[in-house]
Formats: C-alpha cells, structure tokens, sequence
C-alpha cells in the first residue's frame, strides 16, 4: 500500500483522455537491441502531426529537468530525434543517485509568457489545492506564499464557490480561466485517484491552459478498482533504481510465495550481510550499524518473513552467501536479526539455515566470515542450540542471542580490526 | 472505553482467530469475549471451540439485528478483505450496536478510509484501522489476525494488566517491546499497533489521549517512524500539558538520512517528504519538549525504566519472567486439551439414571406423555399441556392411513417378497418425498416466509400460481369441500382453542384455502396443511427465533412427526403381512399399460 509516481506520459495521457482532448505527446522508450529504425518511426510520427517546435525531455521520474540541462525546448523534429540520439544511453547524475536515461517524452512546445504553479494533494478528510502567481521561481522557496485551499471530501466542486476562493488572489480573468479548468482537474483527479498531481508550470496560450509539467502519485491499493482509467498504465522503478539481476530472481520468489521475500543490493562490496525480519526491526538493525558507522559496509537490505518454505529461506539464505563470497574481503559478518516473532516454524528454519551454509562451509571458513544470530521465538532455545552445535563443529566463528537480549546488543561485537 | 464485561463480535468464519482469543480470555481471567460470528453464508451454523479444556459453541450470524440477543456487544472485529471491510463498516455503523469498529485488512484503498472518517466524524463510534494487525487490551481484548504465541504472551505477562501503554507503528517491534516493558516496568496495560496506512480512522494522538485518559496506565512508550509528523503534535501537547503522563519515544529509520542508495525500507509510505518528517528532527524535537527520549534504541530500555522507577508505583509482583504456577496449570490444559469427535445436546447415558434432555427417565415416566418426551427430545422445551395434547392428537392422525398409500404399498410389497422387517420398514421410508410424506416441510417453509413478510392471501395464491408451483398443504385426491377430511375437522377444533393471535400461521393457511375452495372443491387445507400451520404456531409460542424455525425446516423437523408417526402404522403393515403369510406380490397385466 504504496502511493507511487508515474510518468509525466501516463499522467497526462490519462487526463487528457478524460477530457477529451486529442493529445500530441510521444514516448520513447530505448530497449537493448534497438536501432535507428525506431527513432526513424518516432521522427515520422512527429512530422506527420504538423507540429513543428518540440520540446523533449526524459520521463523517468525524476524532476528539476532544466536545471539539470535535460531539456530540449523549441526543437525541429530533426533536432529532437539528435536531442535524444545523444542523450539516449547516457549516464546521468541527479541528487546523487546514477543511471541511464532511456525514457523520453516529446510533447508540442508551447509559447508563453506567464506562469501558474497548481498542485493537489490527498488530506486526511480533504483534498488540498496549491497555486501560486509566482513563476521562473523554485516554488519551493516562495512555498510561504503558495494559497492553498482544502476541498473537502463530500463536497463537489461548485464554480461560485471557487470563484470566491481564487478571487481574493487572482484578477477577475485568470479567474474566469481557471475556475473550469481547476474544477475538471479535481473532477479527474478523484476520478482517476490521484493522491499527488503537480502542475508547474500551468501556462496560458491564447487563452487556453495547458500543463507545461506534470508530476503525478496514484495509490497502488486502488489498482483492483481501477481496471477501466489505469488499463493503459505503466509503473516504472523510480530513476537509479534499476534492480541487480539478483533482485529479479528474489523477487520472482516473493511472487511465487505466500511469505515476504524482498531483496535489494546496498553495495556488493560490503561487508555485512544481512537476513531480517520484517519493517521495524530490520529498521532498528539498519539504524544501528549507522550509528556503529557501518551502514556503507551493509551488502543487502530486504526481508524473509511471514513463515517462508524451507525453499524460500534456503534459496535466499544462500543467494546471500553467494554475495559474500564474491566479493574480495577477509571477515565479513552474516547476520541473522529477527524480533520477537510468533508463527513462524522454527524446524523449517533451522533447516534451511543449516543446509544452506553446509555447501559453503569451506568457504566460509576460508574467508572468516562469522555468523551472528538473534531471534526470538516460541520454543528458540532449541532452534539455537541447533545452530550453535552446528557452527561449532563446523569452527564457524559465531555469537548467538536469544529473544531475552535487547534486538541490537548482539551487533556491538561486529568488528572488521 | 472498554471494560472487562465488553464483548465483540468477529466478522468472518475465522475460528484461529476467535480460539486465540478465547485462549486469551481464559489466561486473563475474565468471560469468553467473543460471542458470536457474523457470517451471511453460514448463518445457521454453530462452530464449536474451546475456552480452557471447555468446549463451547460460538453462534453465528447473518444480520446486524440479531446482535440484540447479546447483551455486552459492543466491538466488532472485522476481518473482511480489503475489498468488502469498507462496506462491512458502513452496515455495522449503521446498525448502530457498537462503540469500536477494529478493521484488520490491509490494502484497504486511502480513498475509502478518508470517505468513511468524513462520515464516521458525525457518529461516536471509534474505528481503529484499516490494517489493525494486533491489539491488546489487559483482561479485555487480544485482537490479531495473526497467532501470538502463548509463550510470548506468557513471557510478557500479558495476562494481566500493568502500568504501560505502548504504541507502535510496527507490529513486529511491539513485541520487542512488551518484552522490554516487562523486564523494565511492571509490564503492559494496553498496546496498539497503530497502522501502515497513510491515513488511520484513530490517529496517533487519540491513542495517546484514551492513554492520559485511562486510570491503569501510568506511562506511555511510543515507538514511530519516519514519515508525517504525529509525534510533533504529541510533543506540544506534552509540552502544552494536556498529556500528563510520562512518555518514553523513539523515532526509527535515523539510518536513512545517512545513506547513499535509494531504498525504501519499513512501511511502504514511509518516506520523509520534508525535514520535519525525519526521524532525528522528530527525536529532537520530542526532547525539547520533555518526552523522554534515548540516545539511541539500545538505550531505550534504560530510559523506561528510569522512567518507570521515578514514579514508584508498587507492583504485587517481582518483575521477572518466571511463570507462575496458575497460569502454568493454564498453559498446560491448552496444551493437552483435544476436541471431541461428536456432539450431543438431547440425553445423556452415562449417569445412574438414562437424562432426556437433562430430566431423569423417572421424571418423564411420572408425566407418562410420550407427546411431553417429543417435546424435550426434539425441541429441548417443557411443553405445555395445550400443545402436548395437540402434539399427541397428531401422533394418531398420522399413525395410519391404510395399505392403498405408497409408502404402505412399498412397505407390503417388500415384506411379503420376504424381506425383514427392518428393510419393508426402510422401503416406505425411502418413498418420502414432497409427493408423499414430505408435504409438511413444503408447507410449513411457505407459509412460514408468507407470514414472515406479511404478505395477504391472495397474493401469496396468485405468486405461486406464477411461479407454477402446487402449494404445499392444499389438495387432496379424495376428500373435498363436499368430503371434509375428518382429520382436518379434530384438529381445527383443537385449533379453534387457541387465541387467535397465537394462530397466524394456521389463519393463514384457512384464509388460502378459502381462495383455492372458490376455485375446485378438492382444494382443501389438507392435514399436512393444517399439521404444518399449527406446528409454526406451536414454535412461534415456544419463542424459537425466525432463524431457528428456519433451520428446522431445512433439517425437516416438520416431516419428523409424520415419519414418528407412521411408522407404527407401517411396522404393523409389514407384521400383518408376515402374519397373514401373503406371498410375493406382482402387479397384474392389467394394470400395466404396454406402450411405445
């Protein structure tokens, strides 16, 4: 339960359809294999709608396009197909985080002079609208002067109503524009259940309003309900967020599953792996090697809870390892932290825990790696003693606490010196 | 708001969850709390489970009304899926019944849950949820939809109720802190587990309010996330006083501000959108305004039980983890407890003396009615003597009705092919059905649901007569209008005795054969008719529920009598022939029509 972006295309593809109103954007969507021949598709589309000035930027979820000089405005077609020809594949920068650009939106490049800033967003028992007058400004630091008004739940737009609302802030014409278009936009947004859509800039072109930008969050709880205004829509990972082949295979075990698989890879060339339990506790873990200053050496964050099979832990457990023994470093840390739990079997567990290592025993032992162990469960003083046995005759180095010690005393010992 | 006495009800047929809960109930000392199911499919159903090594049978329902029987109602707990607990929610508010609505499932959509806080603003009711994972509430309530073992609430002392009330935005972490709590306070009052959702119906500072608000609890322990921020509404309401009560917070997730890498880690939503909703400005923010709040989470047991000593509460117990004896005895009968294979509610053979329905046999002879016995056995009433006469009275116009019947036919034709007497008795037995000896049900379920929903005469005639079905109790081959049945004319007269009132079923069913006489004379209330009319009022008088006279006509309570009944007549049919030495019987050429 989730409230999610999607793309600017998604966003405005949806609205537009919802009020009727043909629109001229393409999507380019760059693929491994691909050629020349589907920028060539896109260049003939482009000239067949009879638009001659584009703008194109990339539609992956990530904002501040100008600033970051990823935006082609007043291009020919021919001008935009090299815009992205040279973009296309290209690794980018933003806010610390890297990937490739490989999603592009082009849309009709629309002269203006004024700029509106619009946005809503979901309230507990409203929606709120923003707007602002301000314009070739970050809204972000006037946002003190942004006029925001809360529309309540059961209350259906009513022009006068409105009206009254933007008139205190807006002269009589812009008004007389806005008033319809923002009604529509909230109708569309509750319609389509848009928790979170930002327009900015909203700009006026003989005397029509189009949204220049478009930033848009659906709840994902809504997809069953949805089937008939998100049938065409796409969720994307948000930029720099493009999975590890390891993710894949986890997550295509999460999908098979009843338990709760996730997986994701923090930096491979860590020191510590981990195995957690679900949502806070895997946080409190996670805010512990902060604090120890160990938060760099963290190779996975994910959980393996909600009483997975024993093919599902041994699976994951061992994709882990894997991950260990990749990399180059002499003592490394496999922690296994879990809360106090409740139901899930401790003989699968143990089980699992237990083949999973064996293979790699040698290995383990090669490159010191030791295994530390908290649970809390029914009955774990039997699951421990187990594994303890185990790592023992195997001269695994290990420290093991029970659900009787604090969650995170046991990481105090970790130690690469 | 809730009280040891409280009770719920559980929607869904989810018996883990309601057994769980028992269990609890009786570690805790205090009455079953879960009365009953609220299940539209089985409504008729009774689901057997344990409270101690006792079992117990939980009713279930299929409407809001019937919760008036239950007088201590007054939570639902409802585990309807995401797609259908909205709706369950509106129903139950509206129903009226109960002051707390928990709402387990999770993937409820945001939208919903803001459409029902605007209308639940206007009502009194507190909702709690959506995805409500657990709950506890000391000598109350364990609410979860997962199993909570009993050795963790054994360690944690959950049984009984102490000085703290925890809140924590992980289910997960709750348990780690209850068990801190028990080590570092005297133990738990109240816990909730309050909610993944971006929007739950009871809001984290009305949790900490009912805290401030509620005598037991002494202290308040919170753990949050990052994301919103509740905490610094929680912080000027201390620093304001109207929160009193000490309270012990920790933010988590202080790690993701120092990462580099993009994940998204605890609840799905949890995110920090602006500075004030990150953990370590939270943590901060708390403490300037004297909520107690740790270095780090090791510390945060250190801090509670700082806390919890400077209050100097006197606690009756050491504050250990040792199990004392009782709930050790306790743990034991759930642990060895087995459910039994069979259920029996009329007698009871293993005393002195044989029990129907917990009278001796000698307190049944001294009344000498086989009538009354049918009365205890089959309906678990003492019957009035008006009604046992009437009972008795059916007993013989049913005994017999001569070897031309079906039924005696079969039972003839069997006996005299040489069969036992078990198996002609078994013959008629297999004939009934609505044709014959299955008239009575028919009847009854009629005009049971005609008289149910107040529909008149003519309408219920002219219905049946659309739907192209012959009523059940009207018509007989042989006697008429001009041929009354005389059957019919003994038991209207023991009819006409009773007040009227308490005949609605059997003026009914006079008042539809008066439509059907106008019509052709053999169209009478015959004596299934008139059987099943008097019956429904017999029930009606005895104060069975619609729901189990429902029931009754379903398992074919009705047809019972006739079945008692004929049976003496059909056993001697089959003796007679056997005594009379008839011998094997086949139908004559005659009677057979031979054709294509």
């Amino acid at each position: 339960m989730a409230q999610v972006g999607i793309r600017e295309y998604d966003a405005k593809v949806m609205r537009y359809r919802f009020c009727d109103t043909p629109y001229q954007w393409f999507l380019y969507e760059w693929e491994d294999d691909d050629t020349q021949e589907k920028l060539k598709k896109l260049a003939y589309k482009l000239r067949s709608t009879g638009i001659q000035r584009r703008v194109v930027k990339p539609d992956q979820l990530f904002g501040k396009r100008w600033k970051h000089g990823l935006l082609g405005i007043w291009l020919t077609v021919d001008e935009c197909i090299a815009w992205i020809h040279t973009k296309n594949g290209s690794i980018q920068t933003i806010d610390a985080r890297q990937w490739i650009l490989h999603t592009f939106l082009v849309e009709p490049h629309i002269a203006h002079e004024e700029e509106l800033y619009i946005s809503f967003e979901t309230q507990r028992t409203s929606d709120r609208l923003y707007f602002s007058t301000q314009w070739w400004v970050e809204i972000e630091s006037v946002w003190d002067s942004v006029v925001n008004i809360d529309i309540p739940l059961t209350h259906q737009i009513i022009e006068e109503w409105l009206i009254e609302k933007l008139t205190k802030n807006l002269p009589d014409i812009t008004v007389s524009l806005l008033t319809p278009f923002i009604g529509l936009l909230v109708q569309f947004v509750r319609t389509h259940w848009i928790t979170y859509l930002e327009v900015n800039p909203l700009v006026m072109n003989n005397d029509v309003l189009h949204c220049l930008d478009m930033v848009a969050k659906v709840d994902t709880t809504e997809f069953w309900k949805q089937t008939k205004h998100w049938s065409d829509l796409t969720f994307v990972k948000p930029f720099g967020n493009v999975s590890h082949f390891l993710e894949d295979i986890i997550d295509e075990l999460d999908r098979k599953s009843y338990a709760s698989v996730q997986f994701r890879i923090m930096n491979p060339d860590g020191r510590i792996g981990l195995l957690l339990g679900w949502w806070g506790a895997s946080v409190v873990v996670m805010d512990k090697l902060a604090e120890m200053g160990l938060i760099d050496e963290v190779i996975n964050y994910g959980d393996l809870s909600w009483n997975p099979s024993y093919g599902d832990n041994k699976a994951y457990i061992e994709w882990v390892i894997k991950l260990m023994l990749w990399n180059n470093h002499q003592k490394q840390y496999l922690c296994y932290m879990w809360w106090i739990a409740n139901f899930t079997k401790i003989d699968v567990l143990c089980r699992a825990y237990i083949d999973a290592l064996t293979p790699y025993i040698d290995q383990l032992r090669s490159k010191n790696i030791h295994c530390v162990i908290r649970r809390g469960w029914p009955g774990d003083t039997v699951w421990l003693s187990q594994v303890q046995a185990f790592l023992t005759k195997n001269e695994i180095p290990h420290l093991i606490a029970d659900g009787d010690e604090y969650l995170t005393t046991v990481l105090e010992n970790i130690a690469f010196k | 708001m809730f009280t040891s006495s409280s009770s719920c009800i559980v929607y869904g047929t989810h018996l883990g969850i309601v057994q769980n809960m028992l269990d609890y109930d009786f570690l805790a000392w205090r009455s079953p709390s879960v009365k009953a199911v609220f299940s539209p499919q089985w409504w008729w159903k009774s689901y057997k489970v344990f409270y101690g090594a006792q079992e117990m049978m939980i009713p279930s329902i299929g409407s809001w009304n019937e919760i008036a029987q239950f007088d201590t109602v007054d939570t639902l707990i409802n585990l309807a899926s995401y797609r259908t607990c909205t709706a369950i929610n509106y129903e139950a508010i509206e129903s009226w019944f109960f002051k707390a609505i928990f709402t387990i499932a999770e993937w409820v959509p945001e939208r919903e849950t803001r459409e029902l806080l605007t209308y639940t603003n206007k009502t009194q009711i507190q909702m709690f949820g959506p995805s409500v994972v657990g709950a506890l509430i000391a000598w109350v309530y364990r609410i979860s939809h997962t199993w909570w073992s009993l050795e963790n609430i054994i360690k944690s002392r959950l049984y009984t109720s102490w000085s703290i009330g925890l809140v924590s935005k992980s289910w997960w972490m709750m348990w780690e802190l209850m068990r801190v709590c028990a080590m570092q306070t005297d133990g738990i009052h109240t816990a909730f587990q309050v909610w993944g959702d971006r929007y739950p119906m009871t809001t984290f500072q009305d949790i900490i309010q009912y805290f401030q608000d509620t005598d037991w609890v002494k202290m308040i322990v919170l753990l949050w996330e990052v994301w919103n921020t509740d905490e610094l509404v929680i912080a000027e309401m201390v620093a304001s006083w109207k929160i009193t009560k000490p309270i012990v917070a920790w933010c988590i997730w202080q790690s993701a501000e120092t990462m580099k890498t993009d994940v998204q880690f605890g609840h799905a939503w949890a995110t920090a959108n602006h500075d004030e909703e990150k953990a370590t400005y939270k943590n901060a923010f708390m403490k300037s305004k004297w909520v107690h709040v740790p270095e780090s989470y090791d510390l945060l047991g250190a801090v509670i039980n700082t806390v919890f000593e400077s209050l100097e509460i006197w606690t009756p117990i050491a504050r250990s983890v040792e199990i004392d004896q009782d709930i050790q005895n306790k743990l034991n009968v759930i642990a060895t407890r087995r459910p039994t294979r069979f259920t029996s509610s009329i007698s009871d053979e293993r005393g002195e003396e044989l029990l129907y329905n917990w009278k001796s046999i000698s307190y049944h002879i001294a009344d000498a009615s086989i009538a009354r016995v049918i009365g205890h056995l089959w309906l678990k009433r003492e019957l009035p003597d008006y009604w046992v006469q009437f009972i008795n009275t059916i007993m013989i116009l049913l005994a017999d009705h001569g070897p031309a019947v079906s039924g005696a036919t079969n039972t003839i034709i069997t006996a005299r092919a040489g069969k036992d007497l078990v198996s002609s008795v078994v013959s008629w037995l297999l004939t009934i059905w609505s044709k014959f000896g299955g008239a009575i049900d028919g009847a009854a379920s009629h005009f049971f649901e005609a008289v149910l929903e107040w529909v008149q005469a003519q309408d219920f005639v002219d219905t049946m007569k659309k739907k192209k079905i012959l009523i059940p109790g009207i018509g007989h081959k042989v006697k008429s209008k001009f041929n009354p049945d005389v059957r019919c004319q003994i038991i209207d007269q023991i009819a006409s005795t009773f007040p009227t009132e308490a005949t609605k079923h059997y003026q009914f069913a006079r008042s539809v054969e008066s439509i059907t006489l106008a019509k052709k004379a053999n169209l009478i209330l015959n004596v299934d008719g008139c059987i099943a009319a008097l019956l429904l009022d017999l029930l009606e008088d005895m104060k069975f529920s619609t729901k189990e006279i429902k029931q009754y006509i379903d398992i074919w309570l009705f047809n019972a009598f006739f079945i008692a009944s004929r049976t003496i007549g059909f056993l001697w049919h089959a003796l007679d022939q056997k005594r009379l030495n008839e011998g094997l019987y086949r139908t004559s050429w005659d009677d057979i029509w031979y054709r294509e």
